[in-house]
C-alpha cells in the first residue's frame, strides 16, 4: 500500500492528530450544483474530473478520479469516515464526483453541494504550510476556471454560512484527558466566543468519539484566511497546553495508575472476541495517549488515530467486504484490533 | 379573550411554563408573544430559521401579506423563490444573493458577524482576453501532447511490424514535434 498522508508525524502530533483547510469555490456564470440539470451537471462533473487532474502539476500528487454517485453507499460513508467527503455527499450523492490523491491528502468534491471543494490534510498541527499548499492549488484550479466572486461578499457559496473565504480550517485534538475535567463543558462554551467550535470528531457523541475533538472557525466572512488560522492555532495551542499538563501531572505524579490504565486497555483491546464501538474508541484513545507520552511503547510505532477510523462502522464494512451488523460487527471489530495492533515491547 | 399583556389584542398564543412543579398558562397576542423571548424557541437549528420566525408568524396581516410576496419573489438567472431558501438554507446561483440581497443582508451579518469580505480574492472571475488565451494555450498544448501520444503509439507499432522505414519516419516527426513543444514552453 501507498504512504498515506496520516503515516508522516507532524508537529505538536502528541495532541495534534490532523490539520486540514477546506475551500468551497463555485464557477462564474453557473448556477450552483442543486439547480443545474442533470445533463449540465453530468457534463461539468466529467469536465472538472479530467481538467482538474493538472493540479498534479502543482504539487506533485497523482489523483484519482470517481463519480460518487456511482459508488456503493457503504464506500461512500467509509470515505466520510476518513474526512475525504462530507456527510452531503453521502446523503446526496446525485451527479457528484471526487478526485482523491495517492496519498489521501488531497480531495475535491465537484458538483456535491458547492462545484468544487477543496481540502488538504497532514499530520499534526501544520495549518500554516497547509495553507501555503492549497492556497496554490487554488490558484491553479482558478487559472482554468474563472470563480464566482462579488467583492463585497467574498467567493459566492451555495449556503451564506461559507460566504467570504469559502474556507474553514480544522484541527483534530486528541483531549484524552482534559474531555474528562470537570470545567470542559465551561471551556468548550468558552471556546466558542472567540468564534471557533468545539465537537467531537467521530459521530455526534462524546461517547463514541474517543476524545478525539475537531477544532474549527464558524465565520468566514470579513475574517481573512490567516486570521481564521490565526485564531485556531491560539485556541487549539490553549487547549493543547492544558491537554500536556494534565498528563505531565498524570505520568509524574501517577505513573502507576497510567501504567494500569495503558496497559489494561491494551490487553482489553487485544483479548477481546466482541468489541462495540464506543468501548473500542475510549480503549483506544488511552493507548494513545499513552503511546505519546512514553507509558507504554509498541515494538513498531502505532498510528491509532488510523485504527480509530478503521474501527468505525462503514470502514469495517468496506474492509471486510461484509454487511455487517451487531454482533458480527462487534466480533469483526475485535478481529481488526487484534490484526492491527502492534506487540508490546517487552 | 384578550391579551393577559397589553390588554388590547386577542391572545392567540398559549404559553405553558412549568417552573418548580407547577405549571402556569399565560395567553397572549401574537406580538406580545414575540417580545416576550418566545422567539427564540422557533431560533433553533438552522441559522436562518430567525427569517421563519419573522415570516410564518408574530406579524400584523399587512406585515403577513407583504411576506408572502417576498416568498414568491424569484431568481430570474435559476427560478430559486425566496421561499425555497427558507425552507432550506441555500441558494440557487450567486446572482441570489443579488435578488434577495435586502432581504438577507442583516441576517449575513447576524450569521457572521461581518458584511464586508476581506482576504484572498480570486485572480479570474470573469472570461477576460487574458483567461481566454491561457486557455487556449492550454488547449494546444495538450493537443499537441495527444499528437505526440499518437505518434509513439505509431512508432511503437511498427517496430513491432519490422517496419524500420516507417518507424525512423515516426522517429523525426517525435523529434521535430518535441522541438516545437520545447519552444513554447520557453517562449511561456
Amino acid at each position: 500500500m501507498s504512504m498515506k498522508w496520516y503515516d508522516e508525524a507532524g508537529t505538536e502530533s502528541s495532541v495534534v492528530a490532523a490539520s486540514r483547510i477546506r475551500l468551497s469555490r463555485n464557477l462564474n456564470a453557473c448556477c450552483f450544483p442543486g439547480k443545474m440539470s442533470e445533463q449540465q451537471t453530468k457534463e461539468m462533473t466529467d469536465d472538472l474530473c479530467r481538467k482538474l487532474k493538472r493540479i498534479s502539476r502543482i504539487d506533485g500528487r497523482s489523483y484519482e478520479d470517481c463519480r460518487l454517485d456511482q459508488m456503493d453507499s457503504m464506500k461512500r460513508e467509509a470515505l466520510e469516515e476518513k474526512q475525504i467527503i462530507n456527510g452531503a455527499s453521502v446523503k446526496d450523492p446525485k451527479g457528484a464526483g471526487l478526485l482523491v490523491s495517492g496519498d489521501e491528502a488531497v480531495s475535491i468534491t465537484v458538483n456535491s453541494v458547492d462545484h468544487i471543494r477543496l481540502q488538504l490534510s497532514q499530520s499534526g498541527m501544520e495549518l500554516q504550510q497547509i495553507w501555503a499548499q492549497i492556497d496554490k492549488l487554488d490558484d491553479c484550479i482558478n487559472e482554468m476556471y474563472p470563480y464566482a466572486y462579488d467583492e463585497t461578499l467574498g467567493y459566492m457559496t451555495t449556503y451564506p454560512t461559507n460566504l467570504g473565504t469559502g474556507m474553514k480550517a480544522y484541527l483534530v485534538l486528541h483531549l484524552a484527558l482534559l474531555d474528562s475535567v470537570d470545567k470542559f463543558s465551561d471551556i468548550v462554551e468558552e471556546i466558542s466566543r472567540y468564534g471557533v467550535k468545539l465537537r467531537p470528531a467521530f459521530g455526534k457523541d462524546k461517547e463514541i468519539s474517543g476524545s478525539m475533538y475537531v477544532l474549527s472557525n464558524q465565520k468566514t466572512l470579513g475574517i481573512s484566511e490567516q486570521e481564521i488560522i490565526q485564531v485556531i492555532e491560539k485556541v487549539g495551542s490553549q487547549l493543547i497546553s492544558q491537554e500536556k499538563s494534565l498528563r505531565r501531572h498524570s505520568v509524574e505524579r501517577h505513573r502507576i495508575h497510567a501504567e494500569d490504565i495503558c496497559l489494561k486497555a491494551y490487553g482489553n483491546l487485544r483479548y477481546s472476541r466482541l468489541m462495540s464501538l464506543s468501548s473500542g474508541m475510549r480503549l483506544l484513545s488511552s493507548l494513545r495517549w499513552g503511546q505519546e507520552e512514553q507509558v507504554i511503547t509498541f515494538e513498531k510505532y502505532c498510528n491509532i488515530y488510523e485504527l480509530m477510523i478503521g474501527i468505525q462502522p462503514a470502514s469495517l464494512r468496506v474492509f471486510y467486504e461484509k454487511n455487517l451488523e451487531g454482533e458480527a460487527m462487534d466480533q469483526a471489530r475485535a478481529d481488526y484490533l487484534q490484526r492491527f495492533l502492534p506487540l508490546l515491547k517487552q | 379573550m384578550l391579551c393577559e399583556q397589553c390588554n388590547e389584542r386577542e391572545a392567540t398564543v398559549v404559553i405553558r411554563e412549568v417552573a418548580g412543579g407547577v405549571a402556569k398558562e399565560r395567553h397572549l397576542c401574537s406580538q406580545c408573544a414575540s417580545q416576550s423571548g418566545l422567539g427564540a424557541f422557533l431560533d433553533t437549528g438552522s441559522p436562518f430559521a430567525r427569517l421563519l420566525s419573522g415570516i410564518l408568524g408574530f406579524g400584523t396581516p399587512e406585515e403577513e401579506q407583504e411576506e408572502d410576496a417576498a416568498m414568491k419573489l424569484t431568481c430570474p438567472s435559476c427560478s430559486t423563490t425566496y421561499g425555497d431558501f427558507v425552507k432550506n438554507s441555500r441558494f440557487g446561483c450567486s446572482e441570489c444573493y443579488e435578488t434577495f440581497g435586502l432581504l438577507i443582508h442583516d441576517n449575513i451579518k447576524k450569521l457572521q458577524g461581518s458584511d464586508k469580505h476581506v482576504g484572498k480574492r480570486p485572480r479570474y472571475t470573469g472570461c477576460t482576453a487574458e483567461h481566454e488565451k491561457l486557455v487556449t494555450q492550454e488547449k494546444e498544448k495538450e493537443s499537441l501532447r495527444d499528437q505526440l501520444e499518437i505518434l509513439q503509439a505509431k512508432q511503437q507499432e511498427a517496430v513491432r511490424e519490422e517496419d524500420f522505414e516507417a518507424a525512423a519516419r515516426y522517429r523525426d516527426e517525435i523529434r521535430s514535434l518535441k522541438e516545437r513543444m520545447k519552444n513554447e514552453h520557453e517562449m511561456v
